[in-house]
């Protein structure tokens, strides 16, 4: 009997683009890109969590002087 | 001229960070600043007070385990403990020079988003590995408002420079803080469980300590 074939795991960068993290027309850099590709599963969710997008374009629209003050 | 290179983690949180950057800047740059500094500082108070402790726990703990990581996490925070030391009461001297009680800070509930902030921190230090703490540090260490930008505030709220004291104080140490912690970064034997751990505690703090800001703001915009 045939059996169904597996399918391929996703690449971190596309569950973070099917999550709409990375918008349609992702202008991240190839640093990144590696980065990414890097990061272990419970990264990636992690990451999904918080909704922000990620790429230059959100970098830029948010960019602002450090003040989130703590330590 | 050769730069240093980024360490992995920093680069993780440079991923997220204009999330954190955006509320906070929509924080102090809100127009009715000068009415809510006091619970901005009470706010602060409250995540503050926790960092001593919480490295406490997390030093205990690491000297419990014992492993090369922990080792080498306790042996900075022997160092870091100290350097923390007294900051809260730094937010309350600021919250006497505003006429508002130390029991406002002090008896006040912290809202949910502060303590799932702390809170997590807890819950991994004990029940993972307390180097995650590692992650939580280094968002939030060393990314104090330039001096500039609180002489504005400053201007712009028309409170005393003096109910600044803690966030002036913080501009002039901590990026000395932040160059020690990256240095120390390189120094970790870390595994990839740690790296992943460090990661997913620093994403997380970003996420939720720009909560805390979104909801100030959003307190705020409401009035």
């Amino acid at each position: 009997m045939a059996t169904k074939p597996k399918s391929k795991p996703k690449s971190n960068f596309a569950k973070l683009k099917t999550a709409g993290i990375i918008p349609a027309k992702n202008h991240l850099s190839d640093d990144d890109k590696y980065l990414l590709s890097t990061l272990s599963a419970a990264e990636v969710k992690a990451l999904i969590s918080t909704k922000a997008k990620l790429g230059d374009d959100f970098i830029k629209r948010n960019a602002r002087p450090s003040m989130d003050y703590a330590f | 001229m050769e730069t240093s290179p980024i360490h992995p983690l920093r680069r993780k949180i440079s991923l997220v960070r204009p999330r954190l950057q955006a509320a906070s800047y929509r924080v102090w740059t809100h127009p009715r600043l000068r009415d809510f500094y006091p619970q901005l500082l009470i706010t602060f108070h409250w995540m503050i007070r926790a960092s001593v402790p919480l490295m406490e726990a997390a030093r205990a703990r690491s000297l419990e385990l014992r492993d090369p990581v922990a080792i080498r996490f306790a042996y900075y925070l022997d160092t870091h403990i100290p350097e923390e030391q007294n900051h809260d009461e730094w937010l309350l001297a600021d919250l006497d020079v505003l006429g508002i009680p130390r029991t406002a800070a002090l008896n006040t509930t912290p809202s949910p988003t502060m303590a799932s902030l702390v809170g997590s921190q807890y819950y991994w230090i004990f029940h993972t590995h307390p180097v995650a703490l590692l992650g939580y540090i280094a968002v939030l260490e060393g990314n104090p408002a330039p001096i500039e930008f609180l002489n504005e505030v400053v201007q712009r709220t028309e409170l005393p420079r003096s109910a600044f004291g803690s966030m002036f104080k913080h501009a002039a140490l901590d990026l000395q803080h932040r160059n020690d912690l990256d240095d120390l970064l390189w120094e970790f034997p870390f595994e990839p469980e740690h790296d992943a751990l460090t990661g997913v505690s620093a994403i997380t703090t970003v996420n939720l300590f720009a909560r805390v800001f979104e909801e100030i703001a959003a307190s705020q915009d409401a009035v």
